[in-house]
């Protein structure tokens, strides 16, 4: 309890901040505003593979998940990431609605030639050859690239030092954020980089006040939205699901001074795109896809896991997902895949593990709530976050 | 706008016109490409926003280079680098002659920018003769990323409404939103054709009935053999089992056998078939491609 009563003051301090936009987005009359319900719908319609028409309760088809242990033999083809069960997109409509689109991996033709002889890696890609899916032979440079990106994109570790915004601060902005995201019916992609660009951009604006920072926040989902999305939502909805705090024309100043800010950088590598690799070369199945995914943002909100490379980020949920769903290993292929073994990444997963423990009582619900629903396999509700293992690893992760 | 003198209007781009301008310091010339920002509005429009944050991580010889972005009050201004011509007029003054080795090195050009693209996650997804750029030393540069996009692996989702009627692919044309980088290979191949031809688009089709019509009356109709999935795509209508009356070397004459043989490639139907820009690149026609162009 120690966490909630150190929590408090700052959470009271910043009562004329996102707390009380909080109570709209959660109870408010959006659902009955006609643009905002356009802005589903057309979600809905467009973005049919990704809309959650039909929550399947894969918990219930996977009975596993409510046993503290998993035997390896028990688990479901059907939900399986792996490139070899071939689950094609359109074909499997039922694999779509378990988990996102993206995550059935499908990548083509591995080039690269493994000089890692000693280790005992699979080609995750070879026997994909030839599939029409949304993937290409330029796999391994796409990766590549991405891990050069995130060298030359950092945060640094307590970048808020000796300003105004504080750590609990960004802490509720962001799980307001993950509020409106999901009411916005946004992608995934989405929430993660404005994240990524609030970080980037106040950690070079260091002189935002108090009563901007929900401006930040809000206008970082903008512009977030109008990279990854199709059809990204109304100016008039963000500054709407702000309580009217910011006008349509500070959010346009904002815009064009975070970009500016930012030197107009804003593709950052984000950690969803190394999980789908990860659990590519796990072969891992929804469940385990499923935690690492609320582990992922769990960490969101969490000030002092935003310095962590997405790649790191994505590799540790992993680790930890399939540790604590059925002690499966991390494997030469994850590691070669990952390229971090799980000593490297021990730090991580036990800072995690302690986000987890601290989730139990913690002011930010907002990820464990959206992770308690069908669609997401009800996974922050399972059993085995609780257990001996999840607790001894958070011993050794301290929140600072 | 100080820093730059304002010489003539070029043209529009998809969002904002475009200027050849001289910097008053040091007497480049560039091309500035405007946004407006009005006051009632949503902002810095996506396609700016997207071709600003793309082209800044895009930097390459064919690719076009975004120098710098300036913001005043009511307008971002894009500082391009300046090419004489696009592709579109270069065609114009033409008269129907091409050198084959232009039409090699363009081609090949084209292929190494857009393997860049590619091998970085962005799909360019408009490629077609006004948005290649050439300049006065034979280089092309694919320019105009307002419809571009970084894709995810797999790639999910996009837009249908992408790519120029005439160089849009049967996959995009049947309304498939799954594409990958197999969409600008097809535009790609379109416009390899048009080059061999000194400028007579390949299928100029006037509706998306008609495109379709022309490319299978030149290819043969697929058949969910040839192309399977075909006929679950969202827009799928069946045409008529048309039978190839030309081949291409009726319609591309004077291109070699071996360039004929790397454009029936990349006008694949089945863009899972499709060849791509790295594998195009080591293909037979370019065996005896000059140096000078290969190693710039």
């Amino acid at each position: 309890m120690s966490v909630r009563s150190n929590m408090q003051p700052s959470v009271i301090g910043f009562d004329n901040g996102p707390r009380k936009v909080e109570a709209k987005v959660l109870q408010g009359p959006i659902l009955h505003r006609p643009a905002l319900g356009e802005v589903g719908n057309r979600s809905v319609s467009l973005r049919g593979l990704k809309a959650p028409v039909k929550p399947v309760d894969v918990a219930r088809k996977r009975p596993v998940l409510t046993r503290p242990t998993k035997p390896k033999s028990n688990s479901i083809s059907l939900c399986r990431v792996s490139g070899k069960e071939n689950v094609g997109l359109q074909e499997c409509e039922k694999v779509e609605e378990e988990m996102d689109v993206e995550e059935v991996a499908k990548v083509e033709e591995l080039s690269v030639a493994f000089s890692t002889q000693c280790l005992n890696v699979e080609d995750i890609d070879a026997e994909d050859g030839g599939n029409p899916q949304l993937v290409s032979e330029y796999v391994n440079d796409i990766y590549k690239y991405l891990r050069e990106l995130e060298e030359g994109s950092k945060v640094q570790p307590r970048y808020l030092d000796g300003q105004v915004v504080t750590g609990k601060m960004r802490a509720i902005l962001i799980d307001w954020l993950v509020q409106v995201h999901l009411r916005f019916m946004l992608l995934q992609e989405t929430l993660y980089l404005t994240v990524a660009i609030i970080d980037r951009y106040l950690q070079r604006e260091r002189t935002v006040s108090r009563s901007k920072l929900q401006l930040v926040g809000v206008t970082a989902m903008f512009i977030a939205s109008k990279y990854e999305e199709m059809y990204s939502p109304d100016i008039a909805d963000f500054a709407y699901i702000t309580d009217k705090a910011y006008t349509k024309n500070e959010i346009r100043k904002m815009e064009v001074n975070i970009l500016k800010t930012l030197d107009f950088n804003v593709s950052y590598p984000l950690p969803l795109h190394f999980l789908r690799r990860n659990s590519k070369a796990g072969s891992v199945d929804a469940a385990q896809h499923t935690l690492a995914k609320y582990l992922m943002e769990l960490c969101l909100p969490e000030y002092c896991m935003c310095h962590y490379k997405a790649s790191m980020i994505a590799a540790a949920a992993l680790c930890f997902s399939l540790k604590v769903l059925d002690g499966s290993p991390w494997n030469d292929t994850l590691v070669y895949y990952s390229c971090n073994t799980e000593e490297q990444l021990m730090p991580v997963i036990c800072k995690m593990a302690a986000i987890v423990v601290k989730s139990i009582s913690s002011k930010q619900q907002a990820v464990k709530q959206k992770y308690k629903t069908n669609k997401q396999m009800k996974i922050s509700d399972i059993p085995q976050l609780h257990s001996q293992t999840v607790k001894k690893l958070a011993e050794k992760g301290a929140l600072t | 706008m100080q820093k730059y003198e304002k010489l003539e209007k070029i043209g529009e781009g998809t969002y904002g016109t475009v200027f050849k301008a001289k910097n008053r310091e040091t007497q480049e010339i560039v091309a500035l490409k405007r946004v407006r920002l009005d006051d009632d509005d949503e902002g810095v429009p996506s396609s700016a926003l997207r071709e600003i944050c793309l082209l800044k991580e895009l930097k390459h010889k064919n690719i076009v280079r975004l120098h710098d972005v300036l913001h005043s009050d009511k307008k971002l201004t894009l500082v391009f680098e300046h090419c004489d011509q696009d592709l579109k007029k270069y065609f114009d003054s033409l008269n129907g002659e091409i050198d084959p080795d232009i039409v090699k090195s363009f081609l090949f050009q084209l292929l190494r920018g857009l393997e860049f693209c590619h091998s970085r996650n962005v799909l360019h997804r408009d490629l077609k003769p006004q948005n290649l750029l050439i300049n006065k030393n034979g280089e092309l540069k694919l320019a105009d990323f307002g419809l571009a996009r970084a894709f995810g692996i797999p790639v999910r989702c996009y837009s249908a409404e992408v790519v120029t009627l005439w160089y849009r692919p049967p996959d995009v044309l049947f309304g498939a939103k799954l594409y990958n980088t197999s969409i600008d290979m097809w535009s790609a191949g379109c416009i390899f054709a048009e080059l061999a031809n000194a400028g007579r688009p390949l299928f100029p089709g006037s509706d998306v009935d008609d495109q379709v019509k022309r490319i299978f009356k030149l290819l043969g109709t697929p058949t969910e053999e040839t192309w399977p999935g075909m006929n679950s795509l969202p827009d799928y209508k069946t045409f008529p089992l048309y039978q190839p009356t030309m081949t291409l070397a009726q319609v591309c004459p004077k291109l070699s056998s071996k360039g004929r043989d790397l454009l029936q490639r990349l006008l694949i139907c089945n863009p899972a078939v499709r060849m791509s820009a790295e594998d195009a690149m080591l293909h037979s026609y370019f065996s005896d491609l000059s140096p000078s162009i290969r190693n710039v």
